[in-house]
């Protein structure tokens, strides 16, 4: 437990340091020198020095971002404690905390799109619910078979998989970055903020691509077999190497379209959905 | 097109029309202001292609108003101007756009400017502010170029919002336009317009105590901060053919030759933009990586990386030496195979393909229709391209493919774009094998007043075409009708039914430019303020 809590806390000072090296390693890809890699530390600094200035959605958007940070800073921190444990039938009880957890975040993202009095907001909010709708659901099932310990190694694997996709698209890079999509909706769901509220959906932001990578590490690591200290540990030092590989990934590749992404999700993750259950059903 | 320019020329003047003016290139054809839409009919019905039209305050010279309907008959090389005259006092023409909808927005703009009525047909103001002051037209000659008229009231409430804006600034839109667009969903069902800005008086300017004809090239240069090059070299072609100023050779491969280079950072600029639009920012920071080669080629060349000053009457300033040769030549292999990697990778990307291909489309129909020029039309389907069409400068000396494709979408005009830079890459390099010795520019020239000329050149974002009557000391009148100008229309049919995500990819693949489409003045709507532009201050 101990170590848990200390690895969830290193872990959000470190995120945003993860952060800032994804910011470099891209500009690397891209032929630039990029910014230092604690740059997404200055930014949020700089962002809480500010005045507040509050939105057009006003204390609905104000509260929906608070609040998502501490939501998603909850369920980055209680990753850490199912690392802790191992994806396992001792740990289900927290993997459903968990995963109430990431849909709450994702509902507050919506709440504060669509509380914006800006149509540019409430685009990005519906993109969003339409992402949380063709991922979410399938990796929370996939997480809920995993944790039950029961399937063979090939059904696992294929449950792994599911999860792996749905959690890159719970961490918002491209393609699927289309909630916000600066060059057609100039930052859609964070069009209205600036200054520390700002400073705190960024913090979200980076939280999430946290969730995310260690959400892949750890599904990867109980692949392993591994529970206890040394799935923590093992999570904990993945981590780093999954959100490059997602950073990797991401700049390969352009931003999709609400329907052209809702489409490929739904196809794909309900193909690896059907045969982790059939997987599972047969005994596999 | 079965009929010679002989056929046409004779059908013109049966329909009732009379020849003032034939040269090689141009015939200019007096026709009656009331039956212009029966003689547009007759030429589009024949094949050609409407250029634009322009309102010329003509009273110091004939004590009448003149209206200049540019046809461009491609196929054989010439163009055709209906010139049609109105009396101060009843100042009205009939309106062509029944028959050539490509003239709706030159008709608005004369009637705004020049105060000539389009009849028969809607109007509104397109290119005056609303509080611009009524029977107050700045291009009549008793208008000064720096006279700020008394601002006027809002003729009515600036209708509410009800669909999606997308400017007057947006992360798609590098300068100020407004589209509002209707969507249902996520699908744009109808679109609104509103554009002209930036107007900087660049026209007014140019016929002003100010200006001679010696620099307003350097004015003319300042409209674009893309392709000035191609605003600079259209004008001195229109002035050249006007005066008869024979331009050495040299002088033209050199021309033609910065031009090309001015395709290829203006394309690889494009191509990084629609990949930054497409959510590819690898693809947008390695086109313009590549591109940062020709902009220190251009320097090397030219003085300059843009606005490159070198275009004079009669030729050029800057000589080609055999280093800039050797540099140009290894700049243009080692470009080739960057660009090469470049849409390999860009087009391999599946978002890229996903989203490009099937939106915006524009149907050769309405591509004819709206006289859409460029890559725009050639995207669909349309084979025109200035250098083919009607070759000038150095372009009758090369060799090259026109790239032609039929899906008029998004995709097709990315693609057009890429094919068009291996064959600049090969046009620049014919160029330099075949460029001639002697000198570079002609060393006394005269311009007689009175004299009319049109120029048409194929810039990067399709036909820049420049109308000029020639004055004392300056233009009498300068008429710049810029590609962005033809194809801003045609975004209304290319972003009907187009999802709301591609909008802002479907606006930038006209690549617009809409410095180049604004060019009149700058006004403060809120505080009524309005200044004119210095030329120290640049465009």
């Amino acid at each position: 437990m101990f170590h848990s809590v200390v690895a969830a806390l290193v872990s959000l000072v470190l995120a945003p340091i993860y952060d800032g090296i994804e910011r470099k390693m891209r500009a690397a890809v891209h032929s630039r020198i990029g910014p230092p890699i604690l740059q997404t530390w200055y930014d949020i600094i700089k962002l809480f020095t500010k005045e507040i200035v509050v939105p057009l959605g006003g204390t609905w958007c104000a509260l929906a971002t608070v609040l998502e940070l501490i939501v998603l800073a909850s369920s980055a921190v209680l990753l850490m404690f199912v690392a802790g444990i191992g994806l396992s039938p001792e740990g289900i009880f927290w993997v459903i905390v968990f995963t109430v957890l990431v849909s709450a975040a994702s509902s507050l993202t919506i709440l504060r799109s669509v509380s914006q009095n800006n149509v540019y907001s409430v685009v990005g909010g519906f993109r969003e619910f339409s992402l949380v709708l063709s991922a979410e659901p399938f990796l929370i099932m996939s997480l809920f078979l995993l944790a039950s310990g029961a399937g063979s190694q090939i059904s696992r694997a294929v449950a792994v998989a599911t999860a792996i996709v749905a959690s890159y698209v719970v961490s918002g890079r491209v393609p699927y970055d289309i909630a916000e999509a600066e060059p057609e909706l100039s930052a859609g769901v964070n069009i209205e903020l600036s200054g520390p509220l700002l400073g705190l959906a960024t913090v979200s932001t980076v939280f999430k691509k946290f969730v995310s990578a260690s959400l892949t590490s750890l599904v990867l690591v109980s692949l392993a077999g591994l529970s206890g200290w040394s799935s923590l540990a093992a999570t904990f030092l993945l981590t780093p190497a999954t959100w490059i590989a997602q950073l990797i990934l991401s700049v390969m590749l352009g931003r999709s379209r609400v329907d052209l992404a809702v489409k490929f999700l739904y196809t794909l993750l309900f193909t690896l959905s059907i045969l982790t259950l059939l997987s599972y059903g047969l005994g596999l | 097109m079965s009929k010679t320019f002989d056929d046409i020329v004779k059908q013109l003047v049966d329909m009732g029309g009379v020849v003032e003016e034939l040269k090689a290139s141009e015939v200019y054809v007096r026709v009656p202001r009331d039956r212009l839409r029966n003689f547009a009919r007759f030429l589009y019905e024949s094949g050609a292609y409407f250029k634009t039209c322009v309102g010329v305050d003509e009273r110091q010279l004939n004590n009448m108003f003149a209206v200049y309907y540019i046809f461009g008959l491609d196929e054989l090389g010439k163009d055709v101007v209906l010139r049609a005259l109105a009396p101060e006092d009843d100042a009205w023409v009939d309106s062509i756009t029944s028959e050539v909808p490509a003239a709706d927005w030159c008709e608005l703009e004369f009637r705004d400017l020049v105060g000539i009525e389009p009849r028969n047909r809607l109007v509104r103001r397109l290119v005056l502010p609303e509080d611009w002051p009524d029977g107050v037209y700045p291009l009549r000659k008793e208008f000064k170029y720096d006279m700020r008229p008394p601002v006027g009231a809002f003729r009515e409430e600036l209708a509410e919002e009800t669909g999606i804006p997308v400017g007057p600034y947006h992360p798609a839109l590098h300068e100020p336009e407004y589209f509002e667009l209707y969507v249902e969903g996520e699908k744009i069902v109808d679109v609104a317009y509103r554009g002209f800005h930036v107007h900087r008086g660049i026209e007014k300017l140019a016929e002003s105590p100010r200006f001679t004809y010696k620099q307003v090239p350097f004015l003319a240069e300042r409209i674009c901060g893309i392709c000035g090059f191609v605003h600079s070299t259209c004008y001195l072609m229109a002035l050249e053919k006007a005066a008869g100023i024979e331009v050495p050779e040299r002088a033209e491969f050199i021309r033609s030759i910065v031009l090309e280079v001015e395709r290829l950072h203006s394309h690889l600029l494009w191509l990084g933009v629609a990949a930054h639009l497409l959510g590819y920012d690898a693809g947008f920071m390695h086109a313009w990586r590549i591109r940062e080669r020709v902009m220190v080629l251009a320097e090397y060349l030219t003085g300059s990386r843009k606005t490159y000053g070198i275009n004079i009457i009669g030729g050029v300033r800057k000589d080609i030496d055999l280093d800039k040769i050797d540099k140009t030549m290894r700049t243009m292999a080692s470009l080739k195979e960057e660009f090469s990697k470049l849409t390999e990778v860009m087009l391999s990307v599946p978002q890229v393909k996903s989203r490009a291909s099937g939106t915006g489309i524009l149907s050769k129909s309405e591509a004819r229709a709206l006289s859409v020029v460029g890559p725009v039309a050639r995207a669909s389907g349309l084979y025109r391209d200035i250098r083919k069409d009607y070759p000038y400068l150095a372009y009758k000396r090369v060799s090259f493919k026109v790239p032609l494709y039929t899906e008029g979408d998004n995709l097709a005009r990315l693609l057009v774009r890429v094919d068009e830079v291996y064959e600049s890459i090969e046009i620049i390099k014919q160029l330099i094998d075949a460029l001639p010795g002697g000198s570079i520019s002609v060393e006394e020239y005269e311009i007689p007043v009175g004299r009319k000329a049109v120029a048409a050149i194929e810039a990067p974002r399709g036909e820049d075409v420049h109308f000029i009557i020639t004055g004392v000391g300056r233009p009498y009148r300068w008429r710049v009708r810029a590609p962005t100008y033809q194809n801003i229309p045609a975004l209304r049919a290319m972003l009907r039914g187009t999802p709301l995500a591609d909008a802002p990819l479907t606006i930038a693949s006209i690549d617009p430019c809409f410095s180049c489409t604004d060019r009149v003045v700058v006004y403060d709507m809120r505080s009524g303020r309005r200044s004119s532009i210095r030329i120290t201050r640049g465009g």
